[in-house]
């Protein structure tokens, strides 16, 4: 897909999402016809599924990838059967608060400043949001108790690291056994979503766009890296970054806020749990099985923050710019700013100043 | 182009003639920014001064400070738009000079501050005193161009000056102690970059401020100005404002080098000889004045006074320039030519991309002329490139003060973006208001005034560079033409582009003449490292270390000239800079 392509795709989107009634211009005519080949269109959001799929789309790639991603979710629930309570949970600290809109689920080990940095954007968010950590050391087991001795709001579980399929489809398992909300949020532990996208997605949860019925899925196609290394060769700097090529298609797996609809409809099954690399995709095919309507979220609606430091990492800065699949580009000046405008905590404002975790 | 200055006291014990002995010595140290004249002029606590460099009706009549019913003024600079307020002011002000000193009088007269300021473009730096309200104001030009600092005295007073030695001048026993946060930041830029100058208790009045001073002291400073979205900016528009820049009553010359920026300055600006220093693209700079039927003036510096050149620039300036060598030899060669004013297209890099170091995000073109090098593609290549990294190397004494790379980089992102502009417009803007800001304009004002020499940068004008950001990467930079396309357009019916098809080289000195002066700045270094001034090490990747080192070298050079003009307490150890005196960058509405 050319840069071209993906603006006017970008630009129907927006179109028919706010304007579906004016949108009889040439240039909206095309952009609504581009995303029609592509996507199936509903005015309250864009729609991903595969019931859309036609004729038309024999050998493309967005062919490929439905199917690639409907025959995968048939292995993965076989694969399944009857393995998702084999992990040993060790019960931390409850969540406490009662109902939520939106309870955040991450898997974690280690990285605590981030973590620590989540809970307080969660908390200075909003009370209605929740946040169930899995974490998998002692050191874990003691971050957890201290956050949830802050805040009711937050509350966890430890258990085994490997695979980390099987841990994240633990952490749902316990979010879907000790809370209830709205909608059900997969965050990475470095991932750090703005007080301004949560409220948005707060708002769309408990008010679907119009009359038609809520979206399936809450998901960012752009997302913003930040490395807070002190050493990296990638500091200082803000990066805007999306998929592309063959996973155009494909929102940020860390990020995703599914409805408790759409969790329902898979039995909240959104992990693969023999599965350590690759995580993304079944929760992605679940919702494409469902037929179920896909919110994109950009970064100027609401940023997410990967952060990238001095720990371990699966996919460093400099690698993601070496990735075909995804596109990066120069986000600083905008980017700082729309920091300092979309998060709540103290502790984020403290970091965009200094530009280090510790 | 002048040095002026004023004193405010507070205390009723201080005698006029105790300020007036002051503002004198102010004088003396500003002389040779200001040869041709000098005024006092006394008001009910304090006095303002003015050396002029007469260059707009150079006469006695208008001779500084002007005084009108309700104002007193000392001003520096050139106010380019005069001849137009003159005409709008005419019949409520009667005029006795053709000055542009006048017309600012009568704005102030006429119209206020507030709307004098709207108005008027430039590079200027003035003091006023507005007998009815009392009130002492000053002011500095929209982008920075002219100096202006100010301390305060033991009493209360207040002294402003057009250089930090000037100031010193009033009290030498009050301003001794160095800051090490100025200090820290000039050997990661070449120049301090804070709000405190060299001198601990010396400020700068940051650009684009009005700063009032009440009979009590009180201190009030307001922005006046940021860069505002002009998608209406037309090449026509910028064509008409430079050629303003041509206005001058004695001998002027434009710097000359051969390249684009000189190039569209020779065609924009009527009647103007030009001057090159030799240099490879001297062949260039021929045919190009040929062409354009303009006057070449060919020089060869000379570098045998160097060291005593970078000595007496930053003597007379206050604080450490890591480049004043080349800029004050090429002045004196201008000035020693006959000529007062001088040209040049500093800024035009910056504002244009013509370094290949400013990211375009907004922006690739799908391919460039072979010469040109394609645009960095983030900002910290950017900023490696401006900045030295503090973690390559360390200065005992300052070391704490040193500023940190990573958090530098934050607040430059904070403190720069420009909203609403395209993308590329906030990375335009950083450069202009670190590099060009603290750099470049204090070394050229510094080095030229030296020599009694001014020196105009139409691409500073504020009109040029919020109309040039307002354009999209795609417009400077295009396939066909390369960077600067507007530029190279505008002249396109007189001279071919493809006569701009080569590597950019820049105003800059070439051959033997570098030979001689380019040991200096290692052996410099070299001494530092021996003595155990300064100890290097490569810790980070960023930027390019034999460069910076190259810089470091030229940084320790200008240090120690600078120290042995302005011998003071030294250094202070440790923390003790004060976090009100060292802050970075000027906070946009401080008050």
């Amino acid at each position: 897909m050319t840069r071209t392509q993906i603006i006017v795709r970008r630009f129907g989107e927006r179109l028919v999402m706010r304007f579906p009634g004016l949108a009889n211009s040439p240039t909206g005519r095309r952009a609504i016809n581009y995303v029609k080949r592509h996507f199936r269109i509903g005015v309250e959001s864009v729609g991903v599924t595969a019931r859309g799929l036609d004729e038309s789309h024999r050998g493309s790639d967005r062919q490929r990838l439905v199917l690639n991603l409907l025959a995968d979710r048939k292995n993965v629930l076989r694969r399944n059967s009857g393995s998702r309570t084999d992990s040993q949970v060790n019960e931390v600290a409850p969540i406490r608060g009662g109902d939520f809109s939106i309870v955040l689920c991450c898997a974690f080990q280690d990285r605590h400043v981030c973590i620590r940095l989540l809970a307080e954007e969660i908390i200075a968010t909003s009370d209605r949001i929740g946040l169930i950590l899995c974490g998998s050391t002692e050191d874990d087991a003691r971050l957890i108790e201290h956050l949830s001795s802050k805040s009711p709001q937050i509350g966890g579980v430890t258990c085994e690291n490997t695979p980390l399929g099987r841990k994240w489809q633990t952490c749902v398992d316990v979010a879907r056994r000790t809370s209830h909300a709205e909608a059900y949020g997969i965050i990475g532990s470095d991932d750090i979503p703005s007080a301004k996208l949560l409220r948005l997605i707060e708002g769309r949860v408990k008010e679907p766009m119009g009359n038609q019925r809520q979206a399936g899925l809450h998901a960012p196609m752009e997302w913003m890296a930040w490395d807070v290394g002190g050493q990296s060769e990638t500091a200082p700097g803000l990066y805007k970054l999306n998929y592309c090529l063959d996973s155009q298609s494909q929102p940020l797996g860390a990020g995703r806020f599914y409805s408790r609809d759409a969790l329902d409809e898979c039995d909240w099954l959104l992990f693969d749990v023999k599965k350590s690399r690759n995580l993304d995709d079944m929760g992605f095919a679940q919702i494409l099985h469902q037929g179920s309507s896909v919110q994109f979220y950009s970064v100027s609606e609401g940023p997410l923050v990967s952060l990238k430091g001095d720990w371990a990492q699966l996919n460093s800065l400099s690698m993601i710019f070496e990735a075909t699949t995804v596109d990066a580009q120069e986000f600083s000046f905008a980017g700082a700013n729309l920091i300092r405008e979309s998060f709540a905590s103290e502790a984020m404002q403290r970091l965009l100043r200094t530009g280090r975790v510790d | 182009m002048c040095g002026i200055g004023g004193l405010m006291r507070v205390d009723s014990s201080w005698s006029p003639e105790v300020c007036r002995d002051g503002l004198r010595r102010m004088g003396k140290s500003m002389k040779r920014r200001g040869p041709d004249a000098e005024g006092i002029a006394m008001f009910d606590n304090g006095g303002l001064l003015h050396r002029r460099l007469a260059i707009m009706d150079p006469t006695a009549r208008s001779n500084q400070p002007m005084e009108s019913s309700g104002w007193i003024l000392s001003y520096n600079g050139e106010i380019y738009n005069f001849k137009s307020l003159r005409s709008e002011l005419q019949g409520a002000f009667d005029f006795e000079t053709t000055s542009d000193s006048e017309v600012l009088l009568a704005a102030l007269e006429v119209w206020g501050i507030d709307k004098t300021i709207s108005r008027i473009a430039g590079m200027f730096a003035f003091l006023a005193w507005n007998k009815r309200e009392r009130a002492l104001y000053a002011v500095r030009d929209h982008m920075g161009i002219k100096p202006l600092v100010f301390g305060r005295l033991e009493d209360g007073g207040i002294v402003f000056g057009s250089s930090v030695a000037a100031v010193r001048e009033v009290d030498p026993d009050r301003w001794v102690t160095h800051d090490p946060g100025a200090l820290g930041s000039f050997f990661t830029l070449g120049a301090p970059f804070t709000i405190s100058t060299a001198f601990r208790g010396i400020e700068r009045v940051p650009p684009a401020h009005i700063v009032r001073v009440d009979r009590d002291g009180s201190m009030k400073s307001r922005r006046y100005w940021s860069p505002r979205l002009r998608t209406d900016f037309s090449m026509e528009e910028l064509v008409s404002i430079t050629a303003e820049y041509g206005q001058a009553d004695v001998p002027a010359a434009l710097f000359m080098s051969g390249g684009v920026d000189s190039t569209f300055l020779a065609c924009a600006i009527p009647d103007l000889d030009c001057f090159h220093l030799t240099s490879p693209e001297q062949k260039y700079a021929e045919n190009a004045a040929r062409i354009i039927d303009r006057k070449l003036v060919v020089v060869e510096p000379e570098f045998d006074s160097y060291r005593s050149d970078v000595a007496g620039v930053l003597g007379s300036h206050g604080e450490p320039l890591m480049s004043a060598g080349i800029p004050a030899a090429v002045s004196r060669a201008v000035s020693e030519s006959g000529y007062k004013v001088a040209i040049s297209a500093n800024g035009a890099d910056e504002l244009f991309f013509g370094y290949p170091r400013t990211p375009m995000p907004e922006y690739e073109p799908p391919y460039l002329p072979f010469h040109e090098t394609p645009s960095a593609r983030w900002f910290r290549t950017q900023m490696a490139q401006i900045f030295r990294d503090s973690r390559n190397f360390d200065v005992p004494e300052i070391s704490s003060s040193l500023p940190d790379t990573i958090e530098l980089g934050m607040s430059l992102m904070l403190d720069f973006h420009l909203e609403g502009f395209p993308p590329s417009a906030s990375y335009r803007w950083l450069e202009l208001m670190t590099y060009v800001l603290h750099d470049l304009n204090p070394t050229l004002d510094a080095a030229s005034m030296y020599h009694s020499l001014e020196v105009r940068v139409p691409f500073l004008d504020h009109r040029i560079v919020e109309g040039v950001l307002s354009w999209d990467a795609s417009r400077l930079v295009t396939p066909c033409d390369g960077r600067k396309s507007p530029l190279k357009t505008h002249f396109r019916h007189r001279i071919s582009p493809a006569f701009f098809q080569r590597p950019k080289l820049g105003f800059s000195i070439h051959g033997e003449q570098l030979e001689k002066i380019s040991h200096e700045g290692p052996r410099a270094l070299d001494s530092w490292r021996r003595a155990g001034r300064i100890s290097v090490n490569t810790r980070s990747k960023f930027g390019d270390v034999p460069r910076d080192l190259a810089y470091l070298g030229s940084s320790c050079l200008a240090f120690d000239a600078w120290s042995s003009a302005h011998p003071g307490t030294g250094l202070v150890s440790g923390s003790g800079s004060d976090a009100a005196v060292s802050q970075p960058y000027p906070s946009t509405d401080a008050s």
